[in-house]
């Protein structure tokens, strides 16, 4: 109804807008000429229209242009590239203009580690994104907005349930085979992005590169995100913005069963293929097929012993994931910030309402999230100055509880929506069928809720005691505190003769589960910095000290039986053996830091960023370490010998950075006894006894792993400033890994504790390429449009690690790239005895229909080599890469008279993976793991009448990996279309409102092209064969009003 | 603005102050939830968490979960006296078997675990204050390490003795073998530290399944006897496992003493209520509370109530175990006459007959006939078939075909011990070191007839068996043959207590290591193949449809106990049911059983382990004999 409502409401704006008309006065004919103002060069294309309308012209190529206007009107001249400027209109016929060359987003300041930087002097690989991108979408977090938008960046969903979040990654991997997350700081402390408002978001920087985010020292090992919230302006007038937006989700790749006799069918196929006698009979399957044609009203008829007939009796037709989840579903999200400043005071005032809506029928499965910030700014003198922060933001999840699980969305791919077809949610006599997952879904079996607070508060003092002196601190309190509240119910199912029992898919007994935890997060900093420049010589020197300290406590209580299930407590459950039990940690840091920057006309450029860094975890004689920075920049461009007038910056950079990683657990060198409660076989005394088991050997030595950076790279403008454009190799090298330690006798008696011994290595290039410009007059209007490009690579391999002599899973050998998917090569489904007698087996009996894997090295064996090793693979082959190479994004916006279009794209060209998840293959294992789909009828099994077929013969026999049924996940995906109106100033002032903008904006729209012969979405594929909560389609229609 | 720089000074001064510099431990952080080793140890409930922790290294009954560790019956199915109806044992079926150590041996890795933790606790229970329940614990620390090196000595012979808690860079990680003599006096030390700090078992904090003196002590003469009797009889036979310079007399003449203490204060108290059936000795082993259970020492506590459960009483039931033919034969007439030269009218082909004849423990230890239908036994009524034979075809049963003579020892039954026993576990009890007197002091020669009244006969008076005179047993014109487990170069008194010890030990656990420190493994096994009951009785009863609806079957079932031979059982030549009639190994041209004479009586060292020594430290870890 409220989507109805405001779209009545555009197409009322709209046609108001068309029905307003021009004032005519008096013309006159204005000549002119514009030039740039350095060089003196005639600029041609530049855009004269009068201010307030809609009439102009474009200069020639010889930078002349006429116009009518009357006196006093405004001439905005404007080109891109250039410093827009305004003219008013006296008694003059004809001008002569100059207009400035701005250097664009070069003169931008982009935020950096404690400070801001001209984008033009910096010395790293630093992108900064506006917040408007994440504005007007929509999206939950401020991650998903910010995926396949920077080169590098790698934001990867992790599945599409309302509470997750992506995942982030700078750069690839970070230590062997995974990849670390880079430190987000929101203004400056270290936030959960989940919690931040998108609404809120001013900028984000990303700082890719080691040497800018050394100043971090070991808290950012692997890149940072540094968030800038809105803040209101000196001297800008008081601003109410208001943003509205319904949404609608609907499912993405969710499979669909086919029907049960067909399922009932392969069943038994599988069954005659192992020679075992069917488990379905064919009357059962007569009367799937009676139910699905109607001619059956009920789909189970009672047993002798009273119960329902179970797996192999029932004759539904039911498809259990559309029993389980909604096709759509609506959320919505509002908006509503105040901001604006006096002469010294500025303030900014958010609050935000979003919902996201999870697709689970009926069991209420979402997240909402309410978030207010408040920040004023003040200056108390002119040299002294204070601010305050304040955010504060409550999410509140609800979420299914399946089998007294919790939200195990494992278990409801797999088990719940892998029910067989032919049972039904419901028994004939109403009550939950036993083995329906359809009441768990409801949210029958119990709920799972969340609640989150999280409450910050900052201060900070800036100091300007004396010209290029600035001094800050702040003070910054973190408090988060989660409630967890569990509650498992049991489901009854009542059986043909009337009594009861309980549902297979439910918990036994009632139960509630109550967790609390509370962090504590203070952290405190003081900076100074001094800026000078003589002669063309810039200095910059900055000091610093920060410290952090943390403490975590948590409490958590379940007990089983309640005595109402209306009021399921602790206190309200009477089992004799409730189960407490709580935790406790805490850690502290502190760290010096200091920056020394110089350019020299800004064409040579240096900096240095260096930490003296320490942690809690380590022993006191270890515990600090140092890490340095060194980057340097040469911008060509500015030399007198640089010719290329069309590049009118060209600007080398290099840069070198050691780094730290501490790790995780928090008191490495501090040996305790571990306890266990009664865990054993053991009575003593007449009960189980309390056991303490003796402090693992821990290392005095364990420190620090040591990444080692090196990047160079360039940014260039060309075309008058439209085309930027950007390129980045680096290398990361991460010493000191704890790894296993050299092999001891066992005479030692426990194992060894972890050293640092290990090494891997990740190397990369990221391109980016963003055009900007005006494009053709269509209707009188200017069109302008942007487009930009990104692709980034990487690729690790294993440099050092002790290898356990026997060991094979779990160790990794020198040499060994990340990520390298290894199978066998496929050759082809046999089709008769002849086929299979040509080929070597891997052992057991093969039929005709079943899958050849090829010897390549002609042993006269299958199998995978020794032990896996990379450099012996026996008959497997490489054929790609599990995780997703050259991914890029592609981005496109074109804005005209008031409408706006936005495309955004992202693809990855090359990712390979192979499952053997029944929602890939359905044919191997036992009858509850293999499954019939729509999408897998269309493939089809082999059989004498369907030689040609995708899939091997319906049987229980699994393959080992192999090509045949490899999946390619290359895709090009339409993340983000929006279509947007901005109401003319005019129209919007007379419903007193500032600005008015209008939007239909759809998240996740579709694919250019998905090479998968599945067709779920990749990422759910690559993390849990298609298992996974699926993702949404979310189309939003939403409005803006600012007053 | 000079003052305004003096100011900011000033201000930054106070900061930087207030932030940090009085916080001088700011990144002192210690651990909030955990208890770490400076904080623990402070009184003697720590030593007794701590200790309580050993437990779980006893021998298990065998359950579900919790299976990880090895079960009496388990480890006598690895010698002449019980056959795992599974098949025949790998262990026992070496011929042809490389002698290539394994890589590694969990055992040998496990048990250095267990020896660090109890290095721990030793060179840490002397922060606590000394109480009676503080010496309690440090007694039960020195038991458990003792009991971990003879588990040690058992199997490997010579170890590295370690006795401090090793880090990553102690030299004695590349600690050499120590000889087993050296191991068993280590071990003898740690135990006489243990009976010099454990309470006696009716002391409360040595109750309800703890260690306690009587244990340790027992203890002390079983690793005794165990060492005296490996060096005297190596010696003697001149085997590889021989220990130089040593005749065991050391260790011998150390059992006495000790059993004396143990006999000083227990006297001739055995448990002696007979249960359900008056069958003392077999009920000896289904007590639900051994707290209780005059002369038990130590076992394995089991309550049902407390989901610590067992199935042992499955193998009853399901057959899994069958005692041989052997067995049959070792027992004494009840007037204690061998069998040979027995009196009686014994008939080997009649259970029947022998459960009326032999030493009455034999009907207490193997199921005998007369007991009537399976299923009119108390608790066994919905669980078993109305036979009164074990099964010997598995077409009812579905387990495994047994061989006539199922172990029947501790086998009280009710409903509910049948998949989930409360009944404990017997690990030491006072009978053992009561033979354990009798064996080493009939060895030395110094045995009387007043220490056999005071062993071997207060044991077989509580069945109501013949006693043993030394006049008579000396005067008996018996042959004891070395296949058979017997020394015939020993006395007739030494051999009659090794009979002693099968029949009353039988399916504790001792069986292989009495073999092999007799140096007597590779004579009983080597070419031995197991045989059951004679066939004939069962064949009588099982094809009799007549019988079998007497006891109870309906004709469907008594169709299916139809036994057809070479189908679906078979026996030997001479009538005795063979188990193993589908294994050409133990047809009458297989060559059975085989151990190799000069290795198999130590486990190998782990290769790894030699390899580790050798290129880290450039030492020689020795591998044992016939291992490489």
């Amino acid at each position: 109804m409220k989507v109805t409502t405001k779209l009545l409401l555009l197409i009322l704006l709209a046609a108001l807008h068309f029905s307003t008309f021009a004032q005519e006065k008096t013309p006159k004919i204005i000549t002119g000429s514009i030039v740039s103002s350095d060089k003196k060069l005639p600029l041609s294309g530049v855009s004269v229209v009068l201010k307030g309308g809609t009439k102009g012209v474009q200069s020639d190529n010889k930078g002349q242009f006429t116009i009518n206007a009357v006196i006093g009107d405004v001439l905005v001249l404007s080109i891109v590239g250039f410093t827009t400027k305004e003219i008013k209109v006296g008694s003059e016929n004809r001008l002569e203009i100059s207009l400035v060359e701005s250097i664009s987003t070069l003169e931008d300041v982009v935020v950096v580690g404690f400070g801001k930087q001209k984008k033009s002097n910096l010395t790293a690989a630093v992108t900064q994104i506006d917040g408007a991108v994440l504005r007007n979408r929509p999206i939950k977090s401020v991650a998903e907005g910010l995926q396949g938008l920077v080169a590098g960046f790698n934001v990867n969903t992790v599945n599409g349930s309302p509470e997750s979040n992506p995942s982030l990654n700078v750069r690839g991997f970070t230590g062997l085979g995974t990849q670390g997350s880079p430190l987000v700081l929101v203004d400056g402390v270290e936030r959960n992005l989940g919690d931040i408002n998108p609404n809120d978001v001013e900028n984000i920087s990303i700082l890719k590169d080691a040497a800018a985010s050394a100043i971090y020292g070991s808290r950012a090992p692997y890149g940072v995100v540094l968030v800038t919230t809105r803040s209101g302006k000196k001297g800008e007038k008081a601003r109410i913005n208001f943003s509205g937006s319904s949404l609608i989700g609907t499912p993405i790749g969710m499979p669909h069963w086919a029907n049960s006799w067909e399922f009932a069918e392969k069943i038994n196929e599988k069954y005659r293929n192992s020679l075992q006698i069917p488990v379905f009979s064919n009357a059962t399957i007569q009367k799937m097929k009676d139910y699905g044609s109607g001619k059956l009203s009920v789909w189970n008829d009672p047993l002798p012993n009273g119960q329902w007939g179970a797996h192999y009796d029932s004759y539904a037709n039911n498809d259990w994931f559309s029993t389980m989840f909604k096709d759509k579903n609506p959320s919505s999200q509002h908006n509503l910030d105040f901001s604006g400043g006096s002469n010294n005071t500025t303030y900014y005032m958010g609050l935000g309402y979003n919902k996201a809506a999870g697709l689970i029928v009926g069991s209420n499965d979402k997240k909402e999230r309410f978030s207010s910030l408040l920040k004023v700014k003040t200056d108390v003198t002119d040299w002294f100055g204070i601010g305050l922060t304040m955010n504060y933001v409550k999410s509140d999840e609800a979420g299914l509880n399946i089998r007294g699980r919790g939200r195990d969305y494992s278990d409801m791919m797999v088990n719940a929506a892998g029910s067989f077809p032919n049972w039904s949610d419901l028994s004939p006599n109403r009550s939950p069928y036993w083995l329906s997952s359809g009441p768990t879904m409801r949210g029958d079996g119990g709920s799972a809720l969340y609640n989150t607070n999280d409450l910050f508060l900052s201060g900070r003092f800036d100091l300007k005691p004396a010209k290029g002196i600035n001094v800050s601190g702040s003070y910054s309190w973190k408090n988060i505190s989660n409630h967890t509240n569990v509650i498992s119910l049991p489901i009854i199912s009542i059986n043909a003769d009337g009594t009861q029992r309980n549902s297979g898919r439910s918990v036994t007994q009632s139960e509630v589960y109550r967790g609390m935890s509370t962090s504590d997060y203070h952290t405190a900093d003081l900076t100074a910095s001094y800026q000078k420049t003589f002669n063309k010589h810039d200095f910059q020197i900055m000091a610093g000290y920060q410290e952090e300290e943390y403490n975590i406590t948590s409490l958590i209580g379940s007990r089983k039986d309640l005595y109402t299930n209306s009021v399921p407590t602790l206190h309200t459950a009477y089992n004799a053996q409730p189960i407490l039990d709580d935790a406790l940690s805490q850690w502290a840091t502190q760290g010096f830091f200091g920056r020394f920057a110089y350019n020299y006309k800004e064409k040579y450029l240096f900096e240095f960023n260096g930490r003296y860094d320490a942690h809690s975890k380590f022993p006191a004689d270890i515990r600090w370490s140092y890490f340095p920075s060194f980057s340097a920049g040469w911008n060509v461009a500015k030399e007198n010998f640089w010719k290329f007038d069309v590049i009118s910056n060209f600007k080398i950079r290099g840069s070198y950075t050691s780094s730290g990683d501490n790790g995780s657990g928090n008191y490495l060198y501090l040996p305790t006894l571990g306890v266990a409660l009664g865990t054993k076989d053991v009575l003593l005394q007449g009960a189980k006894p309390n056991m303490v088991t003796m402090p693992d050997l821990v290392s005095p030595n364990l420190t620090w792993t040591k990444p080692k950076s090196i990047g160079i790279g360039f940014d260039a403008v060309a075309s008058r400033n439209r085309l930027e454009v950007s390129w980045d190799w680096y290398q990361r090298t991460t010493y000191d890994q704890a790894g296993p330690a050299e092999v001891l006798p066992v005479t030692l008696g426990t194992t060894p504790p972890k050293t640092n011994n290990s090494v891997s290595e990740t190397r990369g290039w990221e391109f980016t390429a963003n055009w900007k410009d005006k494009a053709f007059r269509f209707g009188k209007k200017q069109v302008n449009y942007s487009v930009g490009f990104n692709i980034s690579d990487y690729i690790g391999y294993v440099v050092k690690y002790q290898n356990i002599p026997g060991a094979r899973s779990g160790t990794w050998t020198p040499g060994e790239v990340f990520g390298e998917l290894y199978v066998y090569e496929s050759n082809g489904i046999a089709n008769n005895a002849g086929d299979i007698a040509k080929n070597v087996l891997q052992g057991g009996f093969y039929v005709p229909g079943d899958l050849m894997l090829k010897d390549l090295n002609g042993d006269g064996k299958i199998n995978s080599g020794d032990g896996g090793f990379w450099y012996s693979q026996g008959d497997i082959k490489k054929v790609g890469y599990t995780y997703p190479r050259y991914r890029y994004g592609l981005n496109f916006q074109v804005d005209w008279n008031g409408f706006d279009l936005s495309v955004q794209l992202t693809g990855v060209p090359y990712w390979k993976i192979y499952s053997s998840s029944f929602y890939v293959m359905p044919v191997a294992g036992d009858q509850f793991n293999s499954k019939w789909f729509v999408a897998q009828r269309e493939l089809g099994t082999w059989s004498y009448e369907n030689t040609t077929a995708f899939y091997p013969r319906y049987s229980s026999r699994g393959y080992g990996a192999n090509d045949r049924y490899l999946l390619n996940l290359a895709h090009l995906r339409i993340k983000n279309l929006r279509v947007g109106y901005q109401l003319r100033q005019k129209l919007s002032s007379r419903f007193k409102t500032d600005r008015v903008y209008m939007y239909m904006s759809i998240e996740n729209l579709g694919y250019i092209y998905n090479k998968s012969w599945v067709k779920y979405e990749p990422e759910i594929l690559a993390n849990s064969g298609g298992a996974g909560y699926p993702l949404q389609r979310q189309y939003s229609f939403g409005i803006n009003i600012r007053i | 603005m000079k003052s305004i720089i003096k100011y900011t000074g000033i201000f930054l001064l106070i900061l930087t102050i207030s932030l940090s510099a009085c916080k001088k431990d700011f990144l002192e952080r210690t651990p909030l939830d955990n208890m770490s080793d400076a904080t623990f140890f402070s009184g003697p409930n720590d030593l007794k968490v701590y200790v309580n922790g050993f437990y779980p290294i006893f021998p298990r009954y065998h359950f579900q979960s919790f299976n990880d560790g090895p079960t009496n019956m388990v480890v006598d199915a690895n010698s002449d006296i019980l056959i795992a109806c599974t098949g025949p044992s790998s262990v026992l079926l070496q011929r042809g078997t490389a002698s290539q150590a394994p890589l590694t041996n969990g055992t040998w890795t496990s048990n250095f675990t267990w020896i660090r933790r109890t290095n721990y606790f030793l060179s840490n229970y002397k922060r606590v204050t000394t109480s009676p329940e503080a010496r309690q614990y440090t007694g039960e620390g020195y038991f458990f390490r003792a009991w971990v090196y003879y588990n040690m000595l058992v199997q490997f012979g010579d170890v590295p003795i370690i006795t401090e808690v090793l880090n990553t860079e102690s030299p004695e990680l590349y600690k050499l073998r120590d000889s087993r003599y050296d191991v068993a006096k280590f071990i003898i030390k740690d135990l006489d530290s243990a009976i010099k700090n454990l309470e006696w078992k009716n002391n409360i904090i040595a109750g309800g399944g703890r260690v306690n003196k009587e244990a340790a002590i027992v203890m002390k003469a079983r690793v005794a006897l165990f060492e005296g009797s490996w060096e005297r009889y190596h010696g003697k036979k001149n085997t590889v496992f021989k220990v130089a310079g040593k005749t065991g007399d050391e260790f011998l003449n150390l059992v006495e003493p000790t059993v004396l203490e143990l006999i000083a204060r227990q006297g001739k108290t055995l448990f002696t209520t007979g249960g359900p059936y008056n069958e003392a000795y077999n009920q000896l082993f289904s007590q639900k509370d051994c707290g209780s259970t005059a002369g038990v020492f130590l076992y394995r506590a089991y309550d049902a109530t407390q989901i610590v459960g067992h199935n042992f009483f499955d193998n009853v039931v399901d057959a899994l175990y069958t005692a041989p033919r052997n067995m049959m034969e070792a027992y004494l007439d009840k007037q204690g006459r061998p069998q040979s030269i027995s009196a009686l009218p014994l008939n080997q082909k009649s259970l029947v007959n022998l459960a009326a004849n032999l030493d009455p423990r034999f009907r207490q230890t193997i199921w005998t006939p007369d007991r009537g239908p399976q299923n009119k036994i108390i608790g066994l009524e919905k669980q078993a078939f109305p036979s009164r034979y074990p099964l010997i075809n598995n077409a009812l049963s579905g387990a495994f075909a047994i061989a006539g003579l199922r172990p029947w020892k501790g086998a009280i039954l009710d409903a509910n011990e049948w998949r989930n026993g409360s009944t404990d576990d017997v690990l030491i009890r006072y009978e053992e070191g009561l033979l354990a007197l009798a064996e080493a002091k009939a060895i030395l020669g110094t045995l009387t007839q007043s220490d056999l009244d005071n062993t071997v006969n207060l044991i077989r008076s509580r069945v109501g068996m013949a006693s043993m005179q030394m006049a008579a047993v000396n005067s008996w014109s018996v042959t004891y043959a070395r296949n058979k487990s017997f020394d015939p170069t020993e006395s007739k008194l030494v051999n009659e207590i090794r009979r002693e010890r099968l029949v009353e030990l039988c399916y504790e656990g001792h069986r292989v290591n009495d073999l092999k420190r007799w140096a007597v493994y590779d004579d009983v096994m080597n070419g031995s193949k197991p045989q059951g009951a004679h066939y004939k009785e069962f064949f009588d009863y099982f094809n009799n449809t007549t019988l079998l609806m007497a006891d109870g079957f309906n004709a469907s079932d008594a169709a299916k106990c139809k036994l057809t031979q070479g189908v679906n059982f078979n026996f030997d030549v001479d009538g005795y049911i063979n188990p193993f009639f589908n294994n050409p190994e133990f047809n009458s041209a297989g060559a059975g059983y085989f151990v190799e004479p000069g290795r198999s009586y130590l486990s190998p060292v782990p290769r790894t382990e030699i390899d580790l020594y050798l290129q880290k430290a450039n030492i020689t870890l020795t591998q044992n004999p016939g291992w490489f």
